[in-house]
């Protein structure tokens, strides 16, 4: 690619700048979160970890962290449980009807949200049910499903069938096989769809937003804060703090998926996706 | 290795059984609930139970109704274009430029934003974009303007800025992986026919990258047109789409079956709008064959 | 091999028994009546092309597949109710299977986990699989890191460690270089002498399966169409697909003139004239082939004034069509004279001559004379 390297000069100055776009809004929030001025603008007042402190102080923000982490931990762990079922009925057998209830599975991805969150909202107030954190684990655990199935599954297909078969043929049961050989083997997979799964829910909005009742989490917290503007340099820090979080969150998804493709040999074909 | 036999079967449908059920439960229940209600009638504070297509005549007869959804389509189709549009050179550079060993590094940075809070991003853009947000307060700061802009919040435009940068590396992930799938011979036979460099894209890259594009478009379309946050937090309430519309009626409103009615509607468009993407795809694919 | 060998395994008792083996997947029919006997310590090979219900067989014996009808037997026992992981059978995997996450000497003794013998003595015997394949002082190494010969050593150990009745080994050489996998054939025979037992192999390319078995059995669209020694597989193919699959046969046109005594007929063969062949060198047709044709090996010919003497009955005049050189030896593609002592219309046929020291390669286009005879022809009627 000699003449390549040429053509690739306007377009990696392209892709940088779009990066920066990608980045910039995001690069705010330190700035802002360490900036002692009242009011988000240029140029910068001064230095303080004022924000930190307030947001730290914030009972309701600590309950809705609490509330946020029940939630992102138990609906990725039943996502990914949910998901390891069915990424292994997809991959590794056939039964009759397989497409439509795969499909009917993986729906949940291109369903607008709202969809998911309102219809579900109906049928729990129809059926008098509590709404509480509960409620939005339900909902968490089916939209964090198909993400689960879809790393699971590339965990489980690239996996070759006759490993499984060997350990059987070598004297071990079906399970000892599975657990022995198949399911070290998709443990980065297994790790992926849970972090993912982890922040996706730990993100979401909307489910949250009408199915938590008078539960506050994280981005609904942030949301009902929005309108005060007093409050927006302690937003910015706690969305610094939540960046950074999902940024070390996926350095170590990433970094445990290397190591145990380092580990088993495999080929590197890209990232978390 | 499947082999089709009746164990086999029986051992796939054991599987498949948990999450099968859970989505029947928690998915397929519901929306089957909000298509019986879009098909009732509204009393207070009570669904009545008597059949009538009224909410459907609403939802197509109604001109705020209709000028909501144009605008979603309007919206959601606008920032489908400028997101692809604007992904399609990153994903080109990164398979076809950016040496192998890189890639990994570069996807990795452009998946990073995806995950940080989308709440968060958009609020950023509020605060950019505001009465009192960074663009105003340091213009006026600087003495470039003495009144800060107020063309740049509170319209379809910051919608459109804010969902595109939003959705930015949805576009990207789809064209890059089918541009990885090209077999790189195929371009270099395109230049050693002694085609340019340009015709060769236009002749060969384009048209194999396109089930790239066509799943980009679907997997930014579906969601925006169904966007809460971003009208509600950049439009102020002021510029409503489905999503608002359909909440203010379930909620606000408590006409169930009305609001039930908008959001299988929406489901519709999406579906239909979908549905030619998949169409426009696999005739785009058999003409290809 | 040595009469010797043959003998010994013609005596010995069944290992693996068939019997009417039919296999399903839904409509398709993939195993269409199997009947076959593999006797205890044999090296044995089913030999087909990709789709012929090989592997199919193969698995059915090691206990991953079902069969739809019919008796499967591994030393005198049904195998109805025995699931794969209690049947004495070991398998050797087309990709090997090893375990990525393990180290060799784990690989290796994974199927002694359930075994209650002490830790050191299991050890021992890793150790010795280990040096059986040549594979000494490999056991800490991660199993990822190997080529792929050693992984074929690593999935043989493994499975030999166990002490199985019967080995199976699955396209084993197949994702292998030429040389390695010349290499692991001789291997791969030194060792089933070695340990005794018997050996099944798959594989779909003829020359492994010439080379390494003692029986080989030819599979069609999941039928057998000939169960034979190597040797007899070659000269005396059972039917045309037979003779097609193993090895070069050409085919000339024939004309059946009359039935001899005993079943033999006299034919008129394009380019060879009128031959007398016996019964025993009457084979199938194909359904579908235009009439009778006679075959015959590219070896059994001599090119006469090659500086190579012989001793075959008959000659024909002949025009060179094609010359190809392969070193050690030349392929010549000719036209047989007709009858009137222009080319007769068919296909160039293909003969080798090995080359030998101060002889002269014939150009293309001249005219020579071959030498046959009709003991290496076959028909196929």
């Amino acid at each position: 690619m000699r003449s390549g390297a040429l053509q690739g000069g306007g377009l990696r100055i392209y892709a940088l700048l779009y990066l920066l776009f990608l980045y910039a809004p995001i690069l705010l929030l330190p700035v802002f979160a360490f900036n002692s001025g009242t009011i988000i603008a240029f140029p910068l007042k001064g230095f303080t970890t004022d924000w930190f402190a307030q947001m730290w102080a914030d009972a309701t923000l600590r309950r809705a962290l609490t509330n946020s982490l029940t939630i992102a931990v138990s609906s990725s762990i039943f996502a990914t449980c949910l998901g390891i079922f069915a990424a292994r009925a997809s991959t590794r057998f056939s039964f009759r009807g397989k497409g439509p209830i795969m499909g009917f599975i993986m729906l949940p991805m291109v369903l607008p949200e709202i969809i998911v969150a309102m219809s579900l909202l109906v049928v729990l107030l129809g059926a008098g049910v509590q709404l509480s954190i509960l409620t939005v684990i339900l909902g968490h655990t089916l939209i964090c499903m198909p993400y689960a199935i879809a790393i699971l599954s590339t965990a489980f297909s690239s996996l070759d069938p006759s490993l499984e078969e060997a350990a059987y043929d070598l004297g071990e049961t079906k399970w000892g096989a599975f657990r022995l050989i198949t399911l070290p083997l998709v443990m980065p997979g297994v790790i992926s769809a849970l972090l993912i799964s982890f922040t996706i829910s730990l993100d979401e909005f909307i489910i949250a937003f009408f199915l938590a009742g008078n539960e506050p989490t994280l981005p609904t917290y942030i949301f009902s804060q929005l309108r005060f503007p007093a409050l927006i340099p302690m937003i910015m820090a706690l969305g610094t703090v939540l960046v950074a979080l999902s940024i070390v969150l996926l350095a170590l998804g990433e970094y445990f998926r290397r190591r145990s493709l380092a580990k088993t040999g495999g080929k590197n074909t890209g990232g978390l996706l | 290795m499947s082999s089709g036999s009746k164990s086999e079967a029986v051992q796939g449908a054991t599987l498949i059984a948990p999450p099968f059920f859970y989505a029947l439960l928690v998915l397929a229940a519901p929306l089957f609930t909000i298509v019986t209600y879009s098909f009732l009638t509204d009393g207070y504070l009570e669904v009545v139970r008597d059949f009538t297509l009224d909410n459907y005549r609403h939802v197509f007869t109604d001109p705020i109704v209709r000028s909501v959804m144009m605008r979603s389509l309007g919206v959601s189709m606008m920032v489908t274009l400028v997101t692809v549009l604007l992904a399609f050179p990153v994903a080109y550079y990164v398979s076809l430029v950016v040496r192998p060993e890189r890639k990994a590094l570069w996807l990795f940075l452009i998946t990073i934003p995806f995950w940080t809070s989308y709440l968060i991003r958009v609020f950023l853009w509020k605060v950019i974009l505001g009465y009192n947000g960074v663009i105003n307060s340091s213009l006026t700061g600087l003495g470039l303007i003495d009144e800060p802009l107020t063309f740049i919040l509170y319209n379809v435009n910051s919608i459109v800025l804010t969902l595109a940068h939003a959705y930015a590396p949805f576009a990207i992930l789809p064209i890059f992986v089918a541009l990885e799938k090209i077999d790189r011979s195929l371009l270099e036979a395109g230049r050693d026919l002694g085609e340019s460099r340009l015709m060769t894209f236009w002749r060969v890259t384009l048209p194999l990258a396109m089930p790239g594009v066509i799943a980009a478009v679907l997997i930014v379309f579906i969601p925006t047109i169904g966007d809460y946050v971003t009208p509600t937090v950049i439009g102020g309430g002021k510029i409503p789409m489905i999503a608002n519309m359909i909440q203010v009626q379930m909620l606000d409103l408590d006409n169930r079956p009305l609001g039930s009615a908008l959001a299988v509607t929406a489901m519709l468009i999406v579906a239909v709008v979908s549905g030619i993407f998949l169409f426009l795809n696999r005739r785009f694919l058999r003409v290809r064959r | 091999m040595s009469d010797t060998r043959y003998d010994r395994l013609d005596s010995a008792p069944a290992m693996i028994e068939a019997r009417d083996v039919h296999k399903y997947y839904g409509e398709y029919h993939a195993l269409r009546g199997i009947d076959l006997t593999i006797r205890e310590g044999e090296f044995f090979s089913l030999l087909g092309p990709s789709g012929c219900g090989k592997t199919t067989l193969l698995r059915t014996i090691a206990g991953f597949e079902d069969i739809s009808s019919g008796a499967v037997l591994i030393d005198g026992k049904h195998m109805e109710d025995v699931p794969a992981n209690k049947r004495p059978t070991n398998m050797v995997f087309q990709s090997y299977a090893i375990f990525p996450h393990l180290t060799v000497a784990q690989n290796v003794a994974f199927g002694l986990r359930r075994d209650p013998r002490p830790r050191e003595e299991k050890a021992k015997l890793v150790e010795e699989a280990l040096n059986m394949v040549g594979l000494k002082g490999y056991g800490a190494r991660a199993a990822h890191a190997l080529s792929g010969g050693q992984r074929q050593r690593v999935a043989l150990a493994r499975a030999l460690i166990l002490k199985p009745k019967v080995l199976l080994l699955d396209e084993p050489l197949s994702a292998l270089d030429r040389k390695m996998r010349e290499q692991m054939q001789v291997e791969l025979i030194k060792l089933q002498r070695q340990v005794g037992i018997t050996f099944v192999l798959v594989t779909h390319d003829q020359e492994e399966a010439l080379v390494m078995s003692d029986r080989i059995a030819v599979m069609f669209e999941g039928q057998i169409a000939q169960l034979d020694g190597p040797e007899a597989l070659y000269a005396r193919p059972a039917d045309r697909r037979v003779a097609d699959f193993i090895g070069v046969m050409n085919f000339l046109p024939a004309e059946i003139l009359g039935e001899t005594a005993g079943g033999g007929v006299r034919v008129s063969v394009a380019g060879l004239g009128e031959v007398e062949l016996p019964a025993s060198q009457i084979s199938r047709a194909n359904p579908d082939d235009d009439g009778p044709t006679v075959g015959f090996r590219p070896e059994t010919m001599t090119l006469i004034g090659t500086g190579q003497t012989h001793n075959q009955a008959r000659e024909t005049g002949a025009t060179i069509d094609e010359v190809v050189y392969y070193g050690d030896m030349t392929y010549y593609d000719l036209r047989l004279d007709g009858p009137d002592g222009r080319p007769a219309q068919h296909r160039p046929v293909r003969i080798s001559m090995r080359n030998v020291f101060g002889r002269d390669v014939q150009d293309v286009g001249s005219r020579t004379r071959v030498a046959w005879s009709p003991g290496s022809l076959v028909l196929f009627r």
